[in-house]
């Protein structure tokens, strides 16, 4: 982390526009082949896209029918992540499975393409898929293993970033929080771009290169050099259900569709996703009617849905590359490939800016990797790429491993270590320091006090958001309702609120939990709520709690 | 097969009381719960009416403008259909049985050093108790007449208004008046009966305030106490004026460097016991030590003085300690709703009421020549079915958070008798954009969902949409009704006492 101030006093190789995780990647890559490089976030990393889909880590059987070259990128870039980023990876395998109203024909052919892309199918029995996955249901006609995996979007950001910072050795920052307002150009040279903080102050900070890693914003960004990049942002609706529905990845054997695809994650599961285009990729309000059309789509597989207990649905939006578009009203989100384009905007006239856009998480190291390739061609460097080499994370040495033991629970400690990384050796000696601050503050995820004070204590932390995207406290069952006021206390408590009052901090933390209570405000969940809104509202009567100073002191009209 | 006058569903306060008064009025009266209610969860302040549904906070729930703030309510609103008299009546009862069992409530409670009790309260300083947008009557009919009233003219409200009524005995000039309760994120929270332990605090009467929290426990930081209190302090200038200081207390099951999480019930039952209550006094006072002497001095401590419902304890502690004590509200486990329940369970056990744990009642039975009189309801728990026949039944079954409300994705629905409800979550209005009120000076949200509930008349039995009672022997009480929001209003236990009393006063009519 860097202020803007500092970082306009230098001079980049590359700014990265985008925290997202090709933007992380770009940064690692960057790094590692020894330019330097500053990535730079509009709002917090992980914010966008890259925290708004179903984490799914693909093995490319859900494209090898109608993509084949992305499917076999993502068999690749699978056992990459797998190896480099165990941390981020939770190896469920997935399972494909084909019900009454899918056709047998497209079963056939998805064999093949999935031989011929490289993909390793294991086709079960029926018995072994029931047994293996109870909730299914009993009138699925066939089903297959695959090397799916779930994918924490959150952490692979976050350690991709912390990687590339390590390596870089001085040379290699990110800064949040920081928007981009202006591409500079002299003679069909890119010198540099301006950006504004969160305070309303702008700087001009100077570069040779600037990728744009910006995902759905990729056409903002171009634009503001002049240029046209075809990036439809399309918005696709998930539902967070509050257990494990089933183990592992659940994809219905069928042409790619809507609501067919459910990625179970630590205590909860994931279904998705919709498709609607939409003009604004911060578009990421989740409907009521997409969330019933899923659940009547998942209901083929899991027919006891509706007696799953939803947690929330949330949205983001997919950057969808497609030079045939018109515009808004171009062909169904689902026509368009996923298969990801490095665009050398060298080729319209302006030197030093190229964009990488569309493709999936699963193969953002690929296309970090193309983009580097083409930085280091246009200016002369040589040096090939080696993210696929090692690992995010150095593992914990023995030593801190015990010390580790000595502070975790035992069922809390794996937990621990594979969340914290390099945050471990602070967190564990802040509980060495205070014993007490092992104490859970969010029992739903298991995040105690130090890991949220040491997570709170970063200069990219602002707000309970920024401290839940990083700690999951407020992902869980609870979905803030005893975690909420008990962060806001220990962040109070600690000094970590940094000069922020504790009323604003409560109520940005509730009202972005809320946009994802709305569209599913029945059953359990709404139960859930009403709790909620006892402890806040007729409890601590957070309708009542003020700032320094009040912003609206007068009585509104 | 069991045979009641009155039978009863729901442990809730609503429940308990309506089974209380129902006895008490000599009915054979038999109680159906499945669970503590909500009382475990909420607290024992008997909150009438903080707020109306506009936002402007209530001072005086029986004097605002030429009426009562009750007649600010919407028609359907539970208190609007029980009257003012009603309503009276129901506190009176309710306040009768628990000084009957001891457990005196107070109304309002103020604290502060004892000195200060022959201070007089002017309208000015009481009305100065309400966070952000202060209003007493004074200060709402001000706000009606003038299109944008700054705060600070809220804040200097002639004091002649209502003078007749602070001419109260020293000592309760709070009379008739919300208490405003300091919460664990320093937000103050009107309430209007408070068990022993809780008070007010009079700010203009204090010197210092101490905010006490216990290493571990992290429901409760005093820190974050006393910067929502500051934050207070820019429109509240005796508070602004009142030393706060935070105290730590460390935990007391911290033995040999064992560690544990500590919540407040903990910590509540450890109180209960001679050792933990020594605990208390020897640590808090060795903080008080390194404290520079104060004359007029109140210690906020987390809801942890005994579970049990003992009235002297506070005052046996704060005696030791030299000091007034106060609890704070608190996020749940609610010790104060539990000491509540403790009271209340122990007053049914006196009247004979035979109290069924366990009961998952499944429908009610319609009379053969009456579908409109329900001779008794089922209960099917583990497997087996049994019918408890009675003459009156009073549902106090709860909302959608106590289970008497079951919510699909497109219909309501009254889990006992299937009563009718229109409110749906495919209405447009079923939530709003915003889950609280941007800030302390917005109008709080209104969602579609809190309103919803079973529609009843003046004698709470359920009505159907075209007004039409459905049953002539069933009558509804607490959050199973329609029409009122206790996450806004603050109102959550008062509507559960005076609908029981009214739903209980009803079906001894017809039991």
């Amino acid at each position: 982390m860097i202020h803007l101030q500092e970082a306009a006093r230098r001079d980049w190789d590359v700014v990265v526009i985008g925290g997202g995780c090709t933007g992380a990647a770009v940064l690692r890559d960057l790094s590692l082949r020894g330019f330097s490089a500053l990535l730079v976030e509009q709002g917090d990393l992980v914010h966008g896209t890259s925290a708004r889909f179903h984490g799914l880590l693909h093995s490319g059987a859900r494209y090898a029918v109608g993509d084949p070259e992305a499917a076999r990128e993502c068999v690749t870039e699978n056992a990459i992540l797998k190896r480099i980023a165990p941390h981020c990876v939770e190896r469920t395998e997935g399972l494909f499975v084909r019900s009454r109203e899918d056709s047998a024909d497209h079963e056939t052919r998805w064999l093949e393409a999935c031989t011929t892309a490289g993909i390793t199918t294991r086709p079960l029995s029926l018995a072994e898929a029931r047994q293996l996955e109870p909730n299914l249901t009993p009138d699925m006609l066939t089903a297959y293993a695959v090397p799916d995996a779930g994918v924490d979007g959150f952490r692979l950001v976050w350690q991709q970033v912390r990687s590339a910072v390590r390596h870089g050795e001085g040379r290699v920052a990110f800064l949040t929080y920081a928007e981009l307002v202006g591409l500079h150009q002299q003679q069909g040279q890119i010198t540099g771009v301006t950006l504004r903080d969160a305070q309303g102050e702008t700087r001009t900070v100077p570069c040779a290169f600037v990728v744009s890693a910006a995902g759905s914003w990729s056409g903002r960004v171009a634009a503001l050099a002049g240029l046209n990049m075809p990036v439809r942002p399309d918005r696709g609706t998930l539902v967070a259900f509050n257990h494990r529905v089933c183990d592992r990845v659940i994809n219905r054997l069928r042409k790619s569709g809507d609501g067919d695809i459910f990625v179970p994650h630590g205590s909860i599961t994931i279904l998705g996703t919709t498709s609607a285009p939409t003009e604004d990729p911060a578009d990421t309000r989740p409907r009521r009617e997409d969330v019933r059309a899923l659940l009547d789509i998942g209901r083929v597989l899991f027919p006891k849905i509706d007696s799953f207990r939803i947690l929330r649905a949330f949205a983001g939006t997919r950057p969808l590359y497609d030079p045939g578009a018109t515009g808004a009203t171009g062909a169904d989100g689902r026509g368009v490939s996923r298969n990801f384009v490095v665009a050398d905007h060298e080729k319209e006239g302006l030197r030093g800016f190229a964009t990488v856009c569309g493709g999936k998480l699963t193969t953002c190291r690929l296309m970090a990797e193309r983009v580097v390739d083409l930085v280091c061609a246009r200016t002369g460097r040589e040096a090939a790429c080696t993210t696929a080499d090692h690992p995010l994370v150095e593992e914990p040495s023995e030593a801190l491993r015990a010390r580790a033991a000595k502070v975790f629970p035992a069922q809390g400690l794996e937990t621990a270590l594979s969340r914290l990384g390099e945050e471990l050796e602070p967190t564990v000696t802040r509980i060495e320091q205070a014993p007490w601050k092992k104490a859970l503050l969010c029992e739903c995820e298991l995040v105690t006090v130090a890991e949220f004070e040491q997570v709170a204590s970063a200069p990219t932390s602002h707000s309970l958001n920024d401290i839940r995207r990083r700690t999951r406290m407020g992902m869980g069952t609870c979905q803030g309702a005893f975690c909420g006021s008990r962060g806001l206390a220990a962040l109070v408590g600690a000094g970590l609120n940094k000069g922020r009052c504790a009323a604003e901090l409560l109520r940005d933390f509730q009202e972005e939990r809320w946009q994802g209570f709305r569209p599913v405000l029945w059953g359990d969940e709404l139960r859930e709520i009403e709790l909620a809104r006892g402890i806040y509202g007729a409890t601590l009567n957070v309708d009542g709690a003020v700032c320094l100073p009040e912003p609206a002191n007068v009585e509104k009209p | 097969m069991t045979h009641a006058d009155v039978l009863v569903v729901g442990g809730g306060l609503a429940g308990l009381l309506a089974a209380f008064f129902a006895a008490k009025a000599g009915k054979r009266t038999r109680l159906l719960t499945r669970g503590a209610g909500a009382l475990a969860v909420g607290g024992g302040t008997l909150d009438l009416l903080g707020y109306l549904p506009d936002g402007t906070p209530v001072d005086r729930p029986f004097a605002l403008g030429e009426g009562t703030a009750f007649d600010r309510l919407p028609p359907e609103h539970p208190y609007r259909l029980a009257g003012e008299e009603q309503i009276r009546a129901a506190l009176a009862a309710f306040a009768a049985l628990c000084a009957e069992e001891g457990f005196p409530l107070s109304q309002p409670h103020d604290c502060g050093h004892e000195a200060s009790h022959t201070t007089v309260h002017t309208t000015a300083q009481a009305s100065s108790l309400a966070p952000a947008h202060t209003r007493s009557q004074a200060g709402a009919q001000t706000r009606s007449q003038n299109a944008s009233p700054s705060l600070s003219s809220s804040l200097s409200l002639p004091t002649t208004q209502n003078a007749s009524q602070t001419k109260a005995p020293a000592g309760s000039q709070g009379a008739d008046r919300n208490a405003w309760l300091v919460t664990a994120i320093g937000s103050l929270k009107p309430s209007w009966l408070l068990p022993p332990g809780l008070c007010a605090p009079r700010f203009s009467d204090l010197d210092e305030l101490l905010v006490v929290g216990v290493e571990g426990l992290k429901d409760l930081v005093p820190e974050l106490v006393i910067h929502g209190l500051r934050a207070l302090g820019s429109l509240r200038p005796d508070i602004a004026a009142t030393r706060m200081t935070a105290l730590h207390l460390p935990s007391p099951f911290a033995a040999g460097g064992h560690v544990r999480d500590l919540s407040t019930l903990d910590l509540a039952r450890w109180l209960d016991l001679p050792e933990g209550q020594n605990w208390f006094v020897e640590n808090l006072s060795r903080c008080l030590t390194a404290l520079p002497s104060q004359r007029r001095r109140l210690a906020l401590v987390p809801p942890i003085l005994g579970l049990r419902p003992d009235p002297g304890l506070p005052a046996a502690l704060a005696a030791r300690l030299g000091l007034d004590l106060g609890e704070l509200i608190t996020a749940p486990p609610a010790i104060t709703g539990l000491r509540l329940r403790g009271v209340l369970l122990r007053a049914l056990k006196r009247l004979g009421v035979i109290v069924q744990e366990q009961a998952l009642v499944v429908r009610a039975v319609p009379a053969d020549d009456n579908p409109a009189h329900c001779t008794a309801l089922v209960t099917g728990t583990a497997g087996r079915e049994q019918v408890h026949h009675a003459r009156a039944v009073i549902l106090a079954t709860g909302g959608i958070y106590g289970g008497g409300l079951e919510v699909g994705p497109e219909l309501v629905r009254e889990c006992v008798a299937d009563l009718p409800i229109t409110a749906s979550p495919q209405d447009a209005d079923w939530s709003a954009p915003r889950a609280y009120a941007a800030s302390a000076a917005q109008a709080p949200m209104q969602h579609g969902f809190a309103h919803a509930g079973v529609r009843v008349n003046q004698h709470f039995q359920p009505l159907d949409a075209e007004g039409v009672c459905v049953y002539d022997n069933i009558f509804c009480a607490g959050r199973l009704l329609r029409g009122y929001d206790p996450a806004t209003e603050k109102s959550g236990n008062g509507v559960a006492l005076v609908s029981a009393y009214a739903a209980a006063r009803h079906a001894c009519e017809v039991a």
